[in-house]
């Protein structure tokens, strides 16, 4: 699925090969695939039952106390016991028939389900784009910062990685993450439902120190931002204090450089903002007087109401949580079971998350894990036991401003069911007598 | 850019709520954008709070043009701008831009008709070169698709079936040029030439009656185009849904 993992991978070994002798390579190699096999992997849960005494002499060869491991290698991989991948490529227009549109809706999906914490993988992070990833040599990239300004500057990535940096944690969710939430529940996951939010760390230059660099004009209460992918794609960014106050052009995602389908090698990151308008592949910045009204702002990303009117430069995403375990299409036990999910807000902290078991009757408060940061992912928890009876889960959040996560019917009562983006409900799953875990309206 | 600005902002803004525009800015709009903005800022932000503040109920009773444009402002950086010019090129680090390389990567086009080349395009020739590069994925008339429907849907917008389209949705004419110039087609963007572009544009407002056959459009033309869906759009009114 992810280009740039095939390419990491086969770059790591071609990496080992020159620092190994052959016939090591070759035994490393073997014992990776052997481990790899689900047949002996049984075997070596046996071993560790009835202990490596009663082990046979080829379970003894497996028995990772007793063959050396692996050696440094200059990239790593993960587990090949761990299979976790993005989901998607054609999007939820394909999967469920919105429209004939499949082959324009580049996307992938981020495994909410199974990842721990609040950093999604890089590897992980759910990809939009809207004609491919472009393949761009950093050396030859470009940043114009340009318009309504004292004067027009070129920056190579190099001359902004001298400039000072800043690094913060924030979320990026699409603002058609849970799109199918406005028509009827689909028997899907919470990787289908929710997977177009992920969470980094973003290292890179704030954007005021560009534009104080470049002199901006008093007058320069807009920014177009534009990529440099197959779409060119254009947005209108509006200077306000807050955005003045986040925005950051970035190049350093989780530690490394920006994965190429999140940007590489620069991207204009604006936190809480919808996703579409932090601009990848970023190389200008416009300064102007107003909106540039561009089809993204225009034609798509604008919320239809039921009266015909839309919403426009709706670009804050509003409070929101889902709980991610257990999630739809799961099959649990009775027992206790850690309920598990996360929280986020545009606007900045999330300050309470109470979940229900009862589909809303009662509401009890979760545990939020820290770190607790502004537009960022907030990981909670909640203990329950299930005694085998029906049961529906559901999480509601509340942020710093007061705003409250609505009910889905809240939701509709006021946008209808046709503005395709910024679905923010309560998000409902019904745990099944028979431990079958289902996505439902409650 | 000013003639733009003030329609653009008026048509959103002025219009809704007049008289909470002339009460906040104490003069003409157009002195939201001028420098001494600065000292209206406290009591715009004051009112603001106002608004946001009020309980939900006595938010229902507020008029809603007056809420929206309450939490638009907010949304459309009507607070002022926070960097100031003191400290500008402290760094010294990044180069001028010569006008050539301004010039080859400068290929918005604003409402106003900014940006806009030199060229023209009929109707006719537009059909063409829609019938060569357009057509296998917009579908030979504009509706068939597989991709995005590129024509009729008017008054289908209320209706629970909405279909978006050029001439049902899009608000500037202008739009179509800077999509359909850095895009289009697909498989090929930045391919066509401006006469291109503009025959094409010309061809998708014709199919949508918003011009007649014999219409040439240029860059003096395309941004007085009025779009049947430009009053269509609101700014940002959320928080619009009301949580318990």
């Amino acid at each position: 699925m992810s280009e740039g993992g095939r390419i990491d991978q086969a770059g790591s070994v071609s990496g080992r090969r020159e620092e190994m002798r052959p016939e090591e390579w070759q035994e490393v190699n073997r014992r990776t695939f052997l481990a790899g096999s689900a047949s002996l992997m049984a075997l070596g849960a046996a071993g560790l039952v009835f202990g490596n005494a009663n082990a046979d002499e080829a379970d003894q060869a497996r028995d990772p106390m007793r063959v050396p491991g692996t050696l440094p290698r200059p990239y790593g991989e993960r587990s090949p016991f761990e299979k976790l991948t993005r989901l998607g490529g054609a999007g939820p227009e394909a999967l469920h028939g919105w429209g004939a549109n499949a082959p324009n809706n580049f996307n992938s999906l981020t495994p909410l389900q199974d990842l721990h914490g609040i950093i999604t993988p890089a590897s992980l992070h759910f990809e939009r784009h809207h004609n491919g990833v472009p393949a761009i040599d950093p050396a030859r990239h470009r940043l114009l910062v340009h318009g309504l300004a004292e004067r027009s500057l070129l920056f190579t990535v190099e001359e902004l990685k001298r400039l000072p940096a800043v690094a913060r944690l924030a979320f990026i969710e699409c603002s058609g993450n849970t799109w199918d939430g406005w028509r009827e529940a689909q028997d899907v996951t919470v990787q289908d439902t929710h997977g177009l939010t992920s969470n980094s760390e973003w290292t890179g230059v704030k954007l005021s120190t560009l534009l104080k660099a470049v002199g901006a004009r008093r007058e320069a209460t807009w920014m177009l931002a534009e990529g440099s992918d197959a779409s060119g794609l254009n947005r209108s960014v509006p200077l306000t204090n807050d955005v003045l106050n986040d925005a950051m052009i970035c190049y350093g995602q989780n530690g490394e450089a920006l994965r190429p389908e999140q940007g590489y090698p620069l991207r204009l990151l604006l936190p809480g903002l919808e996703g579409n308008i932090n601009v990848k592949w970023l190389r200008r910045l416009k300064l102007g007087s107003a909106p540039f009204m561009t089809r993204w702002e225009t034609a798509k990303y604008t919320d239809l109401m039921p009266d015909g009117k839309a919403y426009q430069f709706s670009l804050v995403m509003e409070a929101k949580s889902v709980i991610t375990s257990p999630s739809g299409q799961q099959q649990i036990q009775p027992g206790f079971h850690e309920i598990r999910g996360l929280a986020w807000s545009g606007r900045g902290r999330v300050t309470k998350v109470e979940v229900s078991v009862d589909g809303g009757h009662t509401w009890q408060g979760a545990q939020l894990q820290e770190p607790v940061l502004p537009k960022c992912h907030t990981r909670f928890r909640f203990p329950w036991q299930w005694h085998g009876q029906e049961a529906i889960l559901q999480s509601r959040c509340v942020d710093e401003t007061g705003y409250i996560q609505p009910t889905r019917q809240e939701l509709v009562k006021v946008r209808g069911t046709n503005s395709l983006y910024h679905y923010n409900a309560i998000q409902s799953w019904r745990v099944e007598r028979d431990g079958r875990v289902r996505n439902i309206y409650a | 850019m000013e003639g733009y600005e003030t329609s653009m902002h008026s048509r959103m803004l002025k219009k809704s709520a007049s008289f909470v525009l002339a009460s906040l800015r104490g003069s003409t709009y157009e002195t939201k954008y001028a420098s001494p903005l600065r000292s209206l800022r406290p009591r715009w932000t004051a009112i603001l709070n106002i608004l946001r503040d009020r309980p939900m109920s006595l938010r229902a009773a507020t008029s809603l043009n007056m809420l929206s444009l309450g939490m638009a402002a907010i949304a459309l950086g009507w607070v002022l701008p926070g960097w100031s010019a003191e400290d500008i090129g402290s760094y010294e680090i990044g180069r001028p831009a010569t006008e050539a390389e301004i010039k080859a990567w400068n290929i918005d086009v604003s409402p106003s008709g900014e940006g806009l080349p030199p060229g023209q395009g009929a109707v006719k020739q537009g059909m063409q070169v829609y019938a060569a590069k357009c057509a296998a994925c917009h579908g030979p008339t504009g509706t068939e698709g597989p991709k995005d429907r590129l024509v009729g849907g008017q008054h289908t917008l209320q209706t629970p079936k909405p279909v978006r389209t050029i001439g049902s949705y899009w608000p500037y004419a202008t739009t179509l040029y800077d999509y359909i110039n850095r895009a289009m087609p697909f498989n090929a963007p930045q391919s066509l030439t401006p006469d291109e572009v503009y025959s094409v544009v010309a061809w998708l407002l014709h199919q949508n009656g918003i011009i007649s056959e014999d219409t040439v459009i240029d860059a003096r033309m395309l941004p007085g185009i009025q779009m049947p869906n430009r009053n269509g759009f609101i700014l940002d009114p959320r928080p619009d849904v009301p949580g318990k």
